[in-house]
């Protein structure tokens, strides 16, 4: 037997804010905010587009403490507006997913130190367990904890594994949390692959130039019992590894196609029930030609209305799985789906044109789809229609 | 889950012309700058699928208590110190799934691929996960492993065993089982795995469950547990023997899978009870038979 699984919870920071209200309006209106940070540490006289959160005050007064700041107050949120209980909040099991971990407050100690890195980096940590049991511990939480590192799948392998298990009945109720905060070995990271673009996200269109990161924190509650009649719940979802290379999918997109089946079969439903696709899109130039070769083997000519949402908040890497589906979810609650800021030109080669304007919808079944270094490949379904 | 094969690759910390040297005795694929950390994952999935007919849709489960160490400190040392941009290979091996991406490339394997840890219990954690996949029928078989490089770390290592340094023995360890959801050909399974909130609740369900336990019955417990703590188990449980792996392998940071890998090679017709916590007390207990 089959549970059914339902998002009852979620709370979201990111560039946007961390008013769900306030984030969709901007999302809905089309409105992007992008920073500028300075190469200063390479000593190259340039900057590079980053999408940051803004909070009250500074992030560098102490590392740490701000880390967790964000993380405690995300999930606190997630946490109420589920209305869990305090036996609810005890039983839950957490799902983590990031691809920085707690890269950022290494850093922090790093800088301030002199002393040798490996030594730092164990005194800092007890490992990548970590972050998650804090937060285990801050709340009172006694179930299983697991932390996803599939890079920018992270978080959607998180969401993956904690619904097939609630629908196993394994469990009762999850959190699930993708979290990355800005960090320089990411940013400077990604600078030195070349993939980062110079000034305006434009994923799926002929100029479009590169990815653009940014930070986020997303959790969700998921649960056998749905809070709302408007909650979403999960249908399905697939995860395989194309170990064609480590940064780069094989350009046919023919596992992005066999992620996209098995995750379609799993959820029982065909090509033409999918209502739209949130695609991965991150703007590079062969992720977008390879992503867009995946889809089309899966629907050929019937081509649902596909968006990309980076364009709202940037790369979020490993946070992008549950990040992302909150921004989607919460659109569709609010009668859309979303546009892709940024696109302008279409690129033949792509033969994909995504949304332009926000898509008015009450209800459908929609796909999510996340790629990432190291041959991931995640596709979730979810659906509102009762 | 039936156990079709076990590997351990367990050395006090080697350098990496020493591991590019083992790694080349099992096979001819030339992986390019890859460090340590991947290197370790390699040799033993290698190890673990020698002479097993491995289908391409097997999935890899790598778990992990720290990831790789050397390739963060170059690349946070190129930035901060040297200021200069990482040099992209040592930033991609930033991430642990580099390594489980490089076992399912020199593999040939297109499953799932999941990099997970969890403090203590990296291991069985990602041995509940492959199970949720087993039982829901989406993988029919998978390589499990457990990759973690001897940390370098005196006063980690002190606050996280309340050992010194120089009393133990460190371990570069890699650790895998190929399991599938066939039995035919297997050499053991893993009969349950539980989690449990507390020390109480775990020995409640062992009692429930304990008599039909086959034997002979080893016992065996992860790092984490003192030597008090052992014998209130070893009385519940009256074992036919303790199998301590971590004595055995002379190496105090081995993990349950190397404890449960040892144990697949060492014994047959016999019954392995494994006991672990992290450090907020959760327990997990593992069951496997060895046929």
């Amino acid at each position: 037997m089959k549970y059914p699984v339902y998002i009852r919870g979620k709370s979201l920071v990111c560039s946007l804010g961390e008013d769900l209200e306030d984030i969709l309006t901007q999302v809905r209106q089309k409105d992007v905010h992008v920073d500028f940070i300075p190469l200063t540490l390479a000593r190259m006289d340039d900057t590079r587009p980053y999408y940051r959160i803004h909070r009250n005050h500074p992030p560098q007064q102490n590392l740490e403490t701000y880390f967790y700041e964000i993380l405690f107050d995300t999930v606190s949120r997630a946490i109420a507006d589920a209305a869990l209980t305090k036996e609810d909040v005890e039983g839950l099991a957490i799902f983590f997913g990031s691809t920085s971990i707690d890269i950022p407050i290494y850093e922090s100690y790093y800088e301030a130190s002199d002393s040798v890195a490996l030594d730092l980096f164990s005194r800092a940590s007890f490992g990548y367990g970590t972050i998650v049991n804090e937060t285990a511990r801050h709340f009172g939480i006694k179930g299983p904890c697991y932390t996803f590192t599939t890079a920018c799948t992270s978080s959607a392998n998180a969401f993956l594994y904690a619904a097939s298990m609630v629908e196993k009945g394994d469990l009762q109720k999850a959190l699930v949390i993708g979290y990355d905060l800005f960090n320089h070995t990411g940013f400077y990271g990604f600078e030195s692959l070349r993939l980062t673009a110079r000034s305006s996200y434009k994923p799926f269109d002929k100029n479009r130039d590169g990815i653009i990161m940014g930070e986020a924190c997303g959790a969700v509650i998921l649960d056998r019992q749905r809070k709302t009649e408007q909650d979403f719940h999960y249908l399905g979802g697939a995860t395989l590894c194309d170990n064609f290379n480590v940064t780069t999918h094989a350009e046919t997109g023919d596992v992005i196609a066999a992620v996209i089946r098995q995750a379609m079969q799993y959820a029982g439903i065909g090509c033409d029930q999918v209502d739209a696709v949130k695609a991965h899109a991150t703007g590079s130039d062969v992720n977008d030609r390879t992503e867009c070769n995946g889809l089309r083997q899966v629907f050929g000519d019937r081509m649902p209305p596909v968006t990309g949402l980076k364009p709202f908040i940037g790369h979020t890497v490993g946070a992008s799985g549950v990040v992302e589906l909150i921004l989607f979810t919460e659109s569709v609650k609010r009668g859309f789906v979303p546009a892709t800021p940024g696109f302008a030109v279409p690129d033949e080669e792509l033969t994909v044109t995504p949304l332009i304007e926000p898509l008015p919808v009450k209800d459908g079944i929609f796909m999510l789809n996340y790629f990432g270094f190291g041959g991931n490949c995640t596709s979730l379904i979810v659906s509102n229609r009762k | 889950m039936f156990i079709h094969n076990a590997a351990t690759f367990l050395t006090r910390p080697a350098d990496v012309k020493t591991l590019k040297e083992e790694l080349k005795s099992y096979t001819d694929v030339y992986f390019r700058r890859i460090n340590k950390f991947v290197m370790l994952a390699l040799i033993g999935a290698y190890r673990c699928v020698l002479n097993q007919q491995i289908s391409r849709d097997t999935s890899i489960y790598l778990t992990t208590e720290n990831g790789n160490l050397g390739d963060t400190e170059s690349v946070l040392n190129q930035i901060y110190r040297l200021h200069s941009l990482p040099m992209p290979y040592n930033f991609i091996n930033t991430m642990a799934n580099t390594a489980s991406f490089y076992v399912a490339q020199g593999l040939n394997l297109t499953g799932r691929n999941i990099s997970i840890s969890s403090q203590n219990l990296s291991f069985e954690r990602g041995l509940e996960l492959l199970k949720t996949d087993m039982d829901l029928h989406v993988v029919q078989s998978a390589l499990a492993g457990s990759v973690d490089e001897a940390t370098a770390s005196e006063s980690h290592f002190r606050e996280k065993s309340g050992l010194l340094h120089d009393q133990v023995n460190q371990v570069d360890r890699s650790c895998w089982l190929y399991l599938r959801s066939e039995q035919d050909g297997a050499v053991g399974e893993v009969t349950a795995i539980r989690s449990f909130q507390t020390k109480q609740d775990s020995l409640q369900w062992l009692e429930t469950h304990g008599r039909s336990y086959s034997r002979p019955l080893f016992l065996s417990f992860g790092m984490a547990i003192g030597s008090e703590e052992k014998e209130t188990w070893k009385q519940r449980i009256r074992p036919d023997g303790e199998f301590d792996y971590i004595r055995d392998c002379g190496y105090l940071n081995a993990t349950t899978a190397c404890g449960v890998a040892e144990f697949v090679n060492q014994f047959k017709s016999a019954n392995l009870l494994h006991v672990n916590k992290n450090f907020q007390d959760q327990y997990v207990i593992l069951l496997m038979q060895c046929y």
